[in-house]
């Protein structure tokens, strides 16, 4: 056994793991310990949701990588989600298999400029796997939402595909799955599951149930506040696209728009 | 110069008529010299050698024509190409840094050629002459000799193009051009004509040797003849790449760009039952130089194509030629980089799903949801430019293309679960001046299971129609 001397004038050595971090930063990326999320050497895009970001490997959506979100409904507040990674840049959004039109001024309104959309229609399982990798081998896109085509599986050995081509892609890439896709296996190294809620407030929040990520597993399902959409006061509505006929009986019996008041 | 597939190469020669030696071996095959035939043999001598040797007469128009095609493959390895009787002479000294160094640029180059299905014997050296020679004693895959002056003494006379003038000296003992040279120049000069001194002199770079460089056509053209007709979009793709590779070494030639190129495939026809030709066009966002690209979509488009007979010629012609601007090349990749690499993009993405599967969507002054957007293909800029209108009331990301009836559950529309109206009503009405008039209240609704939808009450409704509709999801 030997015993370790401090020589004159050098600092004697750290003794807890906190504070060789702090003396030798680089040793923190060398040393992985069980409880810690994956190293983050990707770049990632800040989801803007704190609680969130703290929960991704990375500190935010990564880059190089599927991500797959998984929800049988529509209208869960997904984009409200995912809006805000996609606002910065400039390069293009590519909406790939959507059966629905993106509609400018929703898409502004999300903070989102409509002239960065661009929409491929794929009909066939097939041509959405060819269509996305081909897609993910581009360099020139923001990122990538990717709907597949209605009631196909997608076999595990095309999300192996599709994985090993976004690991070149420096594009956000979303798949967007139905909750059962949730029982088979995927490459995908993160995966979301998505159900809509709302608060005691009757305001739109979002469940997020951490599926697989690189790390430790989840056990809690996180609750985001979105963004609600807000109908201003009447006054401005009805005068804006309408003739002018709030002297006329409501068009709808009072109690079923109860809520508005 | 001629193409036989590699491995059905026969035991071969090509064979030259003179006045003077009658029918003699001009090149042989390797398998024919392994049997010991030899340039310059009499053809009776060579089949006495080796009796199953086919004999082919050369063609100097045929291989002139092959000759301009591959000096078109090589053209973007050098803009100094010559095309001599019976190969090419690349001056490739300024090259050299631009394609790492003269190995890579060797195998690129004869990639580049051999693509074209020849089979070739290359050399390099410090005087074309020398190279012209060297390549004719096969001398290949050797780095420039240093002292050109040995190595050339060691070669056979036969490969001098002014063969014909010494072949007496074969018999006076002389073998090589190292023989050749220790005669008396004076003695040679007056026996044999001054011809052959001056390509010796041309070969150690003792005499200048100025060159006709080879000059791009102004109109591209190439066309292949299959020796099979076929149906198979591989081999159609093969020949199309072998074509393609020719317009590459005129696009950088003539420093242009295209903005689309033609294949025109000619079918083996019958005179009772004519076929006119299949084309496929393939147009470009932008003018491209890309040949690598434009592979890519030849092969989207032939893997689709539905030939009605056997192809039996092919064509490739390009159509709007413009000046190349080439895109600087910056440390940073600036937005319109990304520009051009999207373009390619949706080329690819069209090619394979057609025009109109690749969209953008742009806003349209309109207050009916269905009317305030035009969908038109992404390659199109839009005739039809609007900057929105910031609405104040709420807008989904999501339009549905066609507003979906909502069915009733006691007097509640039901998605899923019965709807709740969260805020609402919107009133939109309009369009009583184009006969698609709507009267309108948009709502914003939530089921049980929390979807936010817009959906909206139909106020000029036939009695037996539905009044609630789904519209829109905010997602």
């Amino acid at each position: 056994m030997s015993t370790v001397i401090p020589q004159m004038g050098r600092p004697p050595p750290a003794t807890s793991l906190g504070e060789i971090f702090a003396a030798h930063g680089h040793l923190r990326e060398l040393i992985w310990r069980g409880g810690a999320l994956a190293p983050t050497s990707l770049r990632t895009v800040a989801s803007s949701y704190p609680s969130l970001d703290a929960e991704l490997p990375s500190g935010g959506w990564p880059t190089r990588c599927l991500i797959e979100l998984l929800s049988d409904h529509i209208g869960t507040g997904a984009m409200q989600l995912l809006a805000p990674a996609l606002r910065d840049g400039q390069r293009n959004i590519l909406l790939l298999g959507f059966r629905w039109l993106p509609f400018p001024d929703g898409w502004a309104q999300l903070g989102i400029d409509p002239k960065r959309l661009l929409c491929v229609r794929a009909t066939t399982q097939a041509e959405w796997v060819w269509a996305l990798e081909r897609i993910l081998q581009s360099r020139a896109l923001g990122a990538v939402l990717a709907l597949p085509p209605l009631d196909h599986q997608l076999p595990a050995s095309h999300m192996r595909r599709l994985q090993s081509a976004a690991a070149e892609s420096d594009a956000l890439t979303f798949v967007f799955r139905p909750v059962r896709a949730a029982l088979n296996a995927s490459p995908a190294p993160l995966r979301l599951r998505l159900a809509p809620t709302f608060n005691e407030k009757g305001l739109r929040t979002i469940d997020i149930h951490v599926l697989k990520r690189r790390g430790r597993p989840l056990e809690k399902t996180l609750r985001l506040s979105l963004p609600h959409p807000v109908m201003p006061p009447r006054e401005t509505t009805w005068n804006r696209h309408a003739v002018d006929r709030t002297g006329l009986p409501s068009p709808i019996p009072r109690q079923n728009i109860a809520a508005l008041a | 110069m001629r193409r036989w597939p590699e491995a059905l190469a026969p035991a071969i020669a090509v064979t030259r008529s003179t006045k003077g030696r009658g029918r003699h071996i001009l090149l042989a095959s390797p398998t024919a010299q392994a049997a010991g035939v030899r340039p310059g043999l009499t053809v009776s001598t060579a089949l006495a050698l080796m009796p199953e040797l086919v004999l082919v007469e050369e063609d100097p128009a045929a291989d002139v024509e092959t000759l301009r095609e591959l000096a078109l493959c090589a053209l973007p390895f050098t803009p100094q190409v010559v095309v001599r009787d019976a190969g090419l002479l690349l001056e490739v000294g300024a090259s050299l840094r631009l394609f790492h160094g003269l190995d890579a640029l060797r195998s690129d180059l004869l990639a580049a050629l051999r693509g074209s299905g020849i089979t070739l014997h290359s050399a390099v050296a410090s005087t074309a002459q020398g190279a012209w020679l060297l390549a004719r004693a096969q001398h290949e895959n050797q780095p420039p000799p240093s002292n050109l002056a040995a190595v050339l003494d060691a070669l056979p006379l036969t490969v001098l193009d002014n063969y014909d003038r010494v072949a007496a000296v074969n018999g006076m003992g002389c073998r090589t051009i190292g023989d050749l040279r220790k005669l008396p120049r004076a003695g040679v000069a007056e026996r044999f004509g001054d011809e052959v001194l001056a390509e010796l002199d041309r070969a150690l770079g003792k005499r200048a040797d100025p060159q006709r460089w080879f000059v791009a056509p102004e109109q591209f053209s190439a066309q292949s003849e299959l020796a099979d007709a076929t149906l198979s979009s591989a081999v159609l793709l093969g020949i199309g790449t072998r074509l393609l590779a020719q317009l590459a070494g005129w696009l950088s030639a003539r420093q242009v760009a295209i903005r689309e190129f033609s294949l025109t495939l000619g079918h083996a026809s019958r005179p009772a039952k004519p076929q006119a030709p299949s084309v496929v066009q393939i147009r470009f966002a932008q003018p491209g130089q890309d040949v690598e690209h434009f592979g890519h979509l030849l092969r989207e488009r032939l893997d689709r194509l539905a030939l009605p007979a056997p192809v039996q010629s092919i064509q490739l012609s390009t159509a709007g030629v413009v000046t190349w601007q080439p895109l600087g090349r910056d440390l940073f990749t600036r937005p319109g980089v990304a520009d051009e690499t999207l373009g390619r993009l949706v080329e690819a993405l069209q090619a394979r799903l057609g025009t109109d599967a690749v969209t953008r969507v742009h806003p349209f002054d309109d207050h009916r949801p269905e009317r305030a957007l035009h969908i038109e293909p992404a390659h199109q800029t839009s005739r039809v430019v609007a900057d929105i209108v910031p609405v104040s009331s709420p807008r989904p990301s999501w339009l549905l293309p066609d507003p979906q009836p909502l069915s009733m559950h006691q007097h509640h529309p039901v998605y899923e679960s019965p709807l709740q109206l969260v805020s609402g009503p919107e009133r939109i009405e309009a369009g009583w001046w184009d006969d698609a008039w709507s009267a309108r209240d948009y709502y914003l609704a939530q089921n049980n299971a929390g979807c936010l939808l817009w959906i909206f009450r139909q106020r000029n409704a036939v009695n037996a129609q539905p009044l609630w509709y789904l519209h829109g999801i905010f997602d």
